[in-house]
């Protein structure tokens, strides 16, 4: 997959930029622009040793992402324009011609991008793995209500009780209050109980949850446990430390940032560092359709 | 003689008025014994069930029946009947996995769903309805159990509830109709139950293997093979959902624990206010009864006697005020009614604070838990239908990807 991107990544840096092509061109060198950034960046921290699995497989997920909608807008570019207009763009080359060299190409390029998909299916599925045994881990810390603080015959208060003596003999006779208490006693001792409060749980996931944010700043998806996310490609830069929103593209209504995932986040932050006015124009309109997507 | 009959008559009318409670349904036998597995059954042999949460229904509509019911009670016990039953069907050795489920599961192979129609502490009345993978009916019944005030005493979490019979009655019938099916149906309904869900995340893969016949039952009109790749993905992400499931089951057994003495105590003491109410009730119109029986008979003494003696007349009088005196306790009595109902509302505005926080716990856990796979299992799909486009170059105007949609494709 690197070498497949890398390859695209110089068709890209040679590629023109004039502000009279059509709109979905101008899409796809913009987006080209971003997965060159972001191939760059990759292979930089790689050999720098400084990235986590859980941010290279960040970058790959935004890389892949770039990649097949590159295609996409190559694919309706060729139905629509003319090829020399595709020709002109970092559009992959397997699907332009129909002489058998090139069909040899284009088998190939359908078989790596069936493994791109492979491996970001296993990924997705590895990532989920995770999320569970962080959820396993956080049923197992729930600490089991405090059983005594709440429910007796007659209210908690015991006002009704008071009535219940002064009212009907034989149903305050029977108040023995013993109920259950070998059951939920027994739970607790399971669950290791030690006096903690449903009050502290509350509060531990409000913590965990702010934490989350605050790490990732405008990104990610405010769960403490994948904080890891706050740590993408371009962490560090203008997103990092973002309240959560920000406007999309100056005098539009601004976009709630804060459940950001990695690929609308990353797709904020080329946006934002991007120079040519046209083409941050057009990243921003890929962040939205990727934030109307998912929603 | 007559008069004599008359009281008699009107003796035996209060009885009759002041009776036991009735509820809707059929009542279930006393001491049902659950039927267990005599054996170790296979894989095969064993079907996963799901039981959604129940529908709660609705509180009965007069004021005097609702007294000390809430639906945030009721929205308790539609998360905790279940979760009863799943742990009473778990013991008989007859079952997979089972698992409460928020919603209808595409995927299970038994799919066991109920309403509350009835619930007060003392009386249970649920309507329940089983079918399998197929859409196949397995029964739809109403089951109901008014306990005994015993059988509010030793209870035990998992093991005995105080409506036990009850839930070993839906058990054992569930149990009567899996013992019915052949090891060939029990395969075709594991079978669907896979291809259903295979149908949903991969709707282009497996749209067209199952089908429906006349009965608008549900069959299988091709297989996939047995090394069939997409399968085993699709089989990776069922595998996950169900560990999802598992995760959301443990909040609701959590749930469940939480609630058991609030609610065992709720039950029973509810259950004994009732009586007590019922016994007053009983005990005031009888005494009411009796009291104008005497004065109807002092009268009719009067009516009846030409002479107007001394003897006759002492007598008329003694059954007058006697009867009198009766009318007044009668009405005394009733007003411990009164009492008897605030003590119940009590009970329940206790219960309430109770279960509310718990059941919003809960719910909030499972909302989360699912929102967050929704969005997973979306973007699971598409991933699956691009690897299916691109190994097959069948990209169907379906598979191309949605341009307003930044999903990854």
């Amino acid at each position: 997959m690197m070498v497949l991107l890398l390859g695209t990544v110089s068709c890209a840096a040679a590629t023109p930029v004039t502000s009279s092509e059509d709109g979905l061109q101008q899409s796809v060198i913009a987006l080209d622009r971003a997965r060159h950034q972001a191939v760059h960046d990759l292979v930089v921290k790689k050999q720098q040793e400084s990235l986590t699995e859980k941010q290279q497989q960040d970058y790959e997920k935004f890389i892949v992402f770039l990649t097949v909608k590159i295609d996409e807008y190559c694919r309706i570019l060729r139905t629509e324009e003319s090829e020399a207009v595709v020709n002109s763009l970092p559009c992959p080359e397997g699907n332009q011609a129909l002489d058998g060299s090139t069909q040899a190409e284009s088998v190939q390029t359908s078989e790596e991008q069936v493994q791109d998909l492979e491996r970001l299916f296993s990924n997705s599925l590895e990532q989920f793995d995770d999320k569970l045994l962080k959820e396993e881990e956080r049923l197992s810390a729930r600490q089991p209500r405090d059983r005594e603080s709440g429910y007796s015959k007659g209210g908690p208060q015991g006002q009704a009780g008071e009535g219940q003596t002064s009212g009907t003999g034989q149903a305050s006779g029977q108040d023995s209050g013993s109920g259950q208490p070998s059951g939920p006693e027994g739970a607790a001792g399971q669950d290791g109980a030690t006096g903690e409060t449903a009050g502290t749980r509350t509060a531990e996931g409000t913590t965990s949850s702010s934490a989350g944010t605050g790490e990732e700043g405008a990104g990610a998806s405010g769960q403490g446990a994948d904080s890891g996310e706050g740590a993408g490609p371009l962490a560090g830069g203008s997103g990092a430390g973002q309240s959560g929103s920000t406007s999309a593209e100056p005098g539009k209504v601004a976009l709630d940032t804060s459940d950001d995932d990695v690929v609308a986040r990353q797709l904020r932050e080329a946006a934002e560092n991007e120079k040519d006015p046209e083409l941050k124009k057009k990243l921003w309109e890929e962040y939205r359709k990727y934030k109307e997507g998912v929603r | 003689m007559r008069l004599f009959t008359f009281i008699f008559l009107l003796f035996l009318a209060s009885l009759f008025f002041t009776g036991c409670a009735t509820v809707p349904g059929k009542q279930v036998d006393d001491q049902i014994a659950p039927l267990m597995a005599s054996r170790e059954f296979g894989d095969h042999e064993l079907l996963d069930v799901s039981i959604k949460v129940f529908d709660p229904g609705e509180l009965p509509e007069g004021v005097d029946d609702r007294s000390g019911l809430s639906n945030e009670i009721r929205e308790a016990e539609a998360r905790f009947v279940p979760i009863h039953l799943k742990f009473s069907m778990q013991r008989t050795g007859y079952w997979g996995a089972i698992r409460i489920v928020p919603d209808d599961d595409i995927g299970a192979e038994v799919q066991v769903r109920g309403k509350i129609e009835f619930s007060d502490g003392e009386s249970l009345v649920l309507n329940v309805e089983a079918l399998d993978s197929r859409n196949i009916l397995w029964f739809r019944k109403t089951y109901a159990e008014t306990a005994l005030l015993n059988e509010h005493l030793g209870t035990e979490p998992e093991k005995q509830d105080t409506f036990q019979d009850l839930f070993n009655a839906i058990a054992n019938d569930l149990t009567e109709y899996r013992n019915r099916l052949t090891s060939e149906d029990m395969l075709e309904i594991q079978r669907v139950a896979e291809l259903r869900y295979a149908k949903l995340m991969a709707p282009d893969v497996f749209g067209k293997y199952l089908s429906f016949d006349n009965n608008n039952s549900i069959q299988i009109d091709h297989l996939p093979a047995e090394n069939d790749l997409m399968m085993e993905r699709v089989r990776s992400i069922r595998s996950r959902d169900n560990m999802l499931i598992d995760t959301i089951n443990g909040y609701y057994e959590a749930f469940y624990l939480d609630l058991w003495e609030a609610y065992a105590n709720w039950r029973q003491f509810r259950s004994e206010e009732i009586a007590t109410m019922r016994e007053i009730k009983r005990e005031a119109f009888k005494r009411k009864l009796l009291g104008a029986a005497a004065i109807a008979g002092a009268i009719a003494i009067g009516a009846t006697t030409d002479n107007n003696s001394v003897a006759t007349d002492t007598i008329q009088q003694v059954m007058v005020v006697g009867g009198a005196y009766a009318i007044y306790t009668g009405f005394q009595k009733s007003q411990e009614v009164v009492i008897n109902k605030e003590v119940i509302e009590e009970l329940g505005v206790s219960f309430t604070s109770e279960a509310k926080p718990l059941v919003v716990e809960v719910e909030g856990e499972t909302v989360r838990l699912t929102g967050t796979a929704k969005e997973q299992y979306v973007q699971w799909r598409e991933i699956l239908k691009q690897i299916y486009a691109r190994e097959t170059g069948l990209i169907s105007d379906e598979a191309i990807p949605d341009q307003s949609s930044g999903t990854i494709k």
